[in-house]
């Protein structure tokens, strides 16, 4: 009982939490080798610590055993993350493949007719053609936007005398400064011959388009388009008439209000041409340097494959 | 959560941060005992230790830490391991040779002291725990009991520390704390 005065206590507290100093503590513990009392008073006190501290100790695990470990602790949620990431790339290699694939199609000539700022021709008096400039094309460098977003054919503008030729030189200078070529909806005046303002082909289609073997087009498209120029020429006397000349398909023909569409097909390892219009396909035939005549398909197994590339063209 | 906000909570007291920790960096430890001959349930119970070792220490502003918790908690989870390894090494032997350390005595002691501990106000153990367990100083304890100042913290602490003492008196015999 000599032990719970203040001072003592105050000792003992001090050499049990080790904040005495060495010299201190050897003497301290010198007294308790010669002092029994003291040696019980400090073993008491060390176990009276001991268990607050172990209560508390308790009381703090009692609160972590009842967190609940997340799911991405565990290992269940490891194997979870591995066959995520396995998906991915899963997923991701079967969209290079694809790409890949799609990259090495080839891609059929579907020809687009399209405002171009610079060929826009201010003279009044030439004969009226419309140059498809695979340059120009490529020079502005736009085309798969363009079919990307009019996947619809389209005609001509004709002239550029009459008050639309401003709009489509406005249409192609916003084309030109928004990156994206605009297409002319027809807006044909029959009784002009001028000169078409440098209305072009479209360059080939997206890739896209060509991965679709459940129709059975796809391996009759060509691996190189022939891309020919067009020219129109609406001469009544030789309707429905064309030729092959320097390079250029001429049209003799009155496209009013139609649209009409080149189409490319690989046949027996030889690219074929078809020209379709109106809801008739006509052959288009390279060799022909004169002026002939269109011929329709007549052949009804041909007319469909054109009908669903076509239709899936569209 | 950052490291200085888990440090700021804990000072305050807050056991939430000690949750967040411990689901934070449960897996690490686990997978650190298991691949060391351990369960899980051994890498719970070292786990938790390291984290109250962490909370004495940023309680009782003994902690300088000079790297990011996770870094700590891993070190201190991985010398309680080797420790107890150590321990059951020792243990392993003492049996062949038949002897056993009477580490039940112990714990029936220790037993006895908490069941007197409860026999306190909760306002008495509250000031032991904060004391002897979270090492808090006088000027802390007051802060945190909303006493007045710390002399009124020390003679709190010293009440509650003498009514304890008798209780475990009663409870036991002089000879039971020798050694």
């Amino acid at each position: 009982m000599k032990y719970t005065d203040d001072s003592i206590q105050q000792q003992i507290e001090t050499y049990l939490r080790q904040e005495m100093t060495d010299l201190d503590r050897s003497g301290f513990e010198r007294r308790m080798h010669d002092d029994a009392d003291l040696h019980e008073e400090v073993r008491r006190q060390e176990a009276l610590i001991g268990a607050i501290r172990q209560e508390r100790i308790l009381a703090l695990k009692s609160g972590l055993q009842n967190v609940n470990i997340s799911l991405w602790s565990t290992g269940l949620m490891e194997i979870a993350r591995i066959a995520a990431i396995s998906a991915g790339l899963g997923i991701a290699s079967l969209g290079a493949y694809y790409y890949y694939q799609q990259g090495k199609a080839p891609e059929p000539v579907k020809v687009v007719q399209q405002v171009q700022q610079k060929s826009v021709d201010p003279a009044p008096k030439v004969q009226s053609e419309i140059g498809f400039n695979k340059s120009g094309l490529a020079e502005s460098g736009v085309q798969n936007k363009v079919e990307e977003s009019h996947p619809e054919v389209l005609a001509l503008n004709p002239d550029p005398l009459v008050s639309g030729s401003k709009d489509l030189e406005r249409a192609a200078n916003t084309s030109a400064q928004s990156g994206t070529s605009k297409t002319v909806k027809n807006s044909f005046q029959p009784e002009t011959e001028a000169l078409e303002p440098g209305l072009k082909a479209a360059q080939p289609e997206t890739s896209r388009d060509l991965a679709q073997p459940e129709d059975g087009i796809s391996g009759m498209t060509s691996p190189e388009s022939i891309q020919p120029e067009v020219v129109i020429k609406r001469d009544n006397k030789d309707k429905f008439h064309y030729q092959f000349s320097e390079g250029k398909l001429v049209l003799y023909a009155d496209f009013n209000e139609k649209l009409y569409e080149v189409l490319e097909l690989n046949q027996h390892n030889e690219k074929q041409l078809y020209l379709a219009y109106d809801g008739h396909f006509f052959v288009l035939d390279p060799s022909k340097t004169e002026i002939s005549p269109l011929r329709e398909v007549k052949d009804q197994n041909l007319v469909q494959i054109l009908v669903a590339y076509q239709k899936r063209k569209n | 959560m950052t490291d200085e906000k888990v440090v700021e909570l804990i000072k305050s007291g807050d056991e939430k941060a000690l949750e967040f920790l411990y689901r934070k960096n449960y897996r690490m430890v686990v997978k650190l005992i298991m691949r060391n001959s351990g369960t899980e349930d051994e890498a719970k119970d070292v786990f938790q230790d390291a984290l109250i070792v962490f909370w004495e220490k940023v309680r009782g502003n003994r902690l300088v830490l000079t790297s990011k918790i996770s870094t700590y908690l891993f070190s201190v989870a991985q010398n309680l391991w080797r420790k107890e390894l150590d321990r059951k090494l020792r243990n392993s032997g003492e049996m062949k040779e038949g002897v056993s350390l009477p580490e039940w005595e112990r714990q029936e002691k220790v037993e006895v002291i908490q069941k007197c501990l409860k026999s306190l106000s909760e306002t008495c153990r509250k000031i032991l725990t904060l004391y002897y367990f979270d090492q808090l100083s006088m000027v802390d304890l007051a802060k945190e009991m909303g006493f007045a100042n710390a002399d009124t913290a020390k003679t709190k602490k010293y009440k509650c520390k003498t009514e304890l003492d008798k209780l475990v008196k009663v409870n036991y015999r002089p000879s039971d704390f020798q050694d």
